[in-house]
């Protein structure tokens, strides 16, 4: 046999044995779960990935007894009049989808509460204005936040301390105004079976420290997830096609649970 | 490892291809093969066992094509055997888990999951194989006596996962003996720089905004949406794939192969029939050479020929998928190729206006049937595509079309551009190397600044 040949095969057969010991090597290790430094960045959610955050490892709380007080009787849903959704792209979604006319939207893809209070956005019938600026010149009856998806990366403890200014800032600017803390959506299960970052675990931690914010008399604490979830807790698989958005059709319902969850309250 | 990502372009390409510069001609074969198994092993980490059947697929054409040539008493059977063993293969990673599903939908005997993991490339060297078989059965290339050249020949990184589909003969030469020219290496950069910007600037942008559009649901968009979105996917699809071959290409000339061109404008068509020349020429080749003319080719019967087209085209379809909706794209390339063939083709040739405009409308379409998988999305999609019943033209979102128009309009207007033959008359015309170097160096500065950014996408071509 040419030696080019017998060179060859000793090439092939060293490297299919290493591979296989490789192989029966790694289905004897425990299956590690690295975090990864950056967050994956999805198509719609940010514009610009920011700076890499150390990952959080959340740990497994029982959500925490808000202080909302239970409804005894289902009242009639809210109007959506002076109200005003403060988000990212999932309101965008909101405010593109739901066929909602009256309110006002400040919200855009990749928004998170860091530049919430920075960002300048275009507002419909108002023009590009601050959050701060937005508040000062309209009068709301009823502020609806969804933000964190796109942060959730971060110490949580940090996020919920700026979203506590944020709140104050809204509640000093708006004193008649009730608002709601929307509990984050959660992204599919194979989504956040594979994602170290933006997972349900990570995002329910987030939501259970956001809803503590929640004093029961201005502020309140809703969570849409009870009708977009699955068994097991994630967003349910025929509701999106990216795992992390609901399908446009789904908005009408989203807006029509909020406006019907909110009546409990005020 | 796709090409398109950073650990390819600043890790592996310059380790790789500084070794195989350094190594000595006679041993650069080695060097590459150890290089492409290496690169296999990486893409196949969670699997493998895909990598064992590489080499067993390899270690089975080597033996088979030896036997055929030498003995004429066998040759048949082992060429037979030989087609069967990469049959089987092909068969059981790709096709098994839905051949599986869709039993137990009708039986609950097989109401087993199967999840079977495509091995990476395998669409591309199990044909790679059974050309070579079939090559040296027909005496048109000589079997191949060294080991280590065939291995080379089906596994060379370059091509082994996204082709083109390089047949035996084409390389042959170059296995045994190649001279790699400072000219061949700096144009063999310049074809991969490009096809890397027309993948990561003009093709993952472009798919967003058909991941856009799934996003939303199609029952949701606006009948401009729905086309802006499917125009979208037909150039991602283009680019893509392009983009991957010509990276494939340049990095074959690096090495000192000259691998097959595998799109040739193929957007500028008139018809289907002169679209699927130009478009994945290799594939195309491939079914022509081992297939329809087999089957006898256009010297039959009419009757014959309709038949051998419809063969080839289904099974086209489904090369490019296990799914109904491949079988049903092939099938309704089949049934325009025909009318064109018999009917309409020589009228569109003479009227290349009317050619453009009816290539238009059906490169989109039929890219529409070949993306959406299920059958009731792939409905509600035309039912936006042609809204002449129910829901109408625009969306809850009234200005749906505009906003992404606005997100999206570079892009477009330059894949348009892209798809003629313009800008790479225009590229060909510059004789000065500073600035070619200048543009290549941006493309490539924008592409990796685009990669590190995460913007990279799974190429689409990966399932095969």
């Amino acid at each position: 046999m040419k030696k080019s040949n017998i060179i060859t095969f000793a090439i092939l057969f060293v490297v299919t044995a290493a591979v296989l010991i490789f192989a029966s090597c790694s289905h004897n290790d425990e299956p590690e779960v690295t975090p990864t430094p950056e967050p994956t960045t999805t198509p719609m959610q940010t514009a610009e990935p920011t700076v890499a955050p150390q990952p959080t490892n959340p740990v497994a709380t029982k959500p925490v007894e808000t202080k909302t007080p239970k409804p005894s009787k289902a009242p009639a849903p809210v109007s959506m009049n002076d109200t005003l959704f403060i988000g990212d792209s999932r309101t965008v979604g909101i405010r593109e989808y739901s066929g909602l006319k009256d309110a006002d939207f400040f919200c855009s893809v990749g928004l998170n509460i860091f530049d919430a209070t920075n960002e300048t956005l275009s507002v419909e019938n108002v023009g590009d204005v601050t959050l701060s600026s937005l508040l000062s010149q309209k009068k709301y009856t009823k502020i609806y936040i969804m933000l964190g998806i796109n942060e959730v990366g971060y110490p949580h403890s940090s996020i919920v301390d700026k979203y506590s200014k944020v709140l104050d800032m809204i509640k000093a600017k708006q004193p008649d105004a009730n608002i709601f803390i929307e509990a984050n959506l959660h992204v599919s299960k194979s989504r956040s079976d594979s994602d170290s970052v933006v997972n349900n675990a990570a995002i329910n931690d987030l939501n259970t420290k956001l809803s503590a914010l929640a004093d029961g008399s201005r502020v309140f604490y809703i969570d849409a997830n009870s009708i977009f979830d699955d068994e097991s807790g994630s967003l349910s698989s025929e509701k999106t096609s990216d795992g992390t958005h609901l399908y446009a059709k789904y908005y009408p319902t989203w807006v029509e649970w909020i406006s019907q969850e909110s009546a409990k309250y005020i | 490892m796709v090409f398109s990502s950073i650990n390819f372009l600043l890790i592996f390409f310059p380790i790789f291809f500084t070794c195989y510069y350094l190594t000595p001609n006679k041993y650069k074969n080695y060097t590459l093969l150890l290089g492409s198994l290496a690169f296999y092993f990486i893409g196949t980490l969670n699997a493998p066992y895909h990598f064992v059947l590489l080499i067993a697929c390899m270690l089975v054409d080597f033996f088979a094509g030896l036997g055929i040539s030498r003995s004429e008493k066998h040759k048949k059977l082992l060429l037979v055997l030989g087609i069967i063993f990469h049959l089987i293969c092909l068969c059981t990673f790709k096709y098994a888990s839905f051949i599986i599903g869709e039993l137990g939908k009708l039986s609950d005997s097989f109401n087993i999951t199967v999840n079977i993991i495509l091995p990476i490339g395998i669409s591309f060297y199990t044909f790679q194989g059974i050309s070579y078989l079939v090559d040296v059965y027909r005496g048109d290339v000589e079997a191949e006596e060294s080991l280590l050249c065939y291995c080379v020949y089906i596994s060379m990184f370059e091509q082994l996962i996204a082709g083109p589909i390089v047949t035996y003969g084409q390389v042959q030469c170059d296995l045994h003996k190649r001279n790699i020219w400072l000219q061949d290496i700096l144009k063999g950069i310049g074809i991969f720089v490009f096809g890397l910007g027309l993948k990561v600037l003009l093709a993952n942008p472009l798919g967003k905004l058909w991941s856009q559009t799934l996003a939303i649901g199609f029952e949701s968009v606006s009948t401009p949406l729905a086309w802006m979105g499917v125009v979208a996917y037909s150039f991602q699809l283009y680019f893509d794939f392009f983009g991957y071959s010509l990276m494939a290409i340049g990095m074959g000339k690096m090495l000192g192969f000259e691998l097959p061109i595998n799109f040739n404008h193929p957007y500028t068509s008139l018809t289907m029939t002169e679209f699927w020349r130009r478009w994945h020429i290799t594939l195309g080749s491939w079914f022509r050479e081992y297939v329809y003319i087999p089957l006898g080719g256009s010297r039959r019967s009419v009757p014959r020929i309709i038949l051998n087209l419809l063969i080839v085209w289904l099974l086209t379809g489904i090369w490019h998928g296990a799914g109904y909706n491949f079988m049903l794209w092939g099938f309704m390339l089949f049934c325009i190729l025909v009318i064109e063939k018999f009917f309409i083709g020589k009228y569109l040739n003479a009227h290349p206006f009317i050619g453009h405009i009816y290539m238009i409308l059906l490169i989109p379409l039929s890219w529409a049937v070949f993306a959406v998988t299920d059958f009731s999305q792939l409905g509600v999609l035309f039912t936006r595509l042609f809204p002449f019943f129910g829901q109408g033209v625009w969306s809850v979102f009234r200005y749906d079309y505009l906003k992404y128009l606005g997100q999206y309009y570079p892009f477009l207007i330059i894949a348009v551009l892209f798809s003629t033959k313009l800008p790479y008359k225009l590229l060909k015309k510059i004789k000065s190397k500073i600035v070619i170097a200048v543009l290549l160096s941006a493309i490539l500065a924008g592409s990796i600044y685009c990669m590190y950014r995460g913007l990279d996408d799974p190429f689409l071509y990966f399932r095969f």
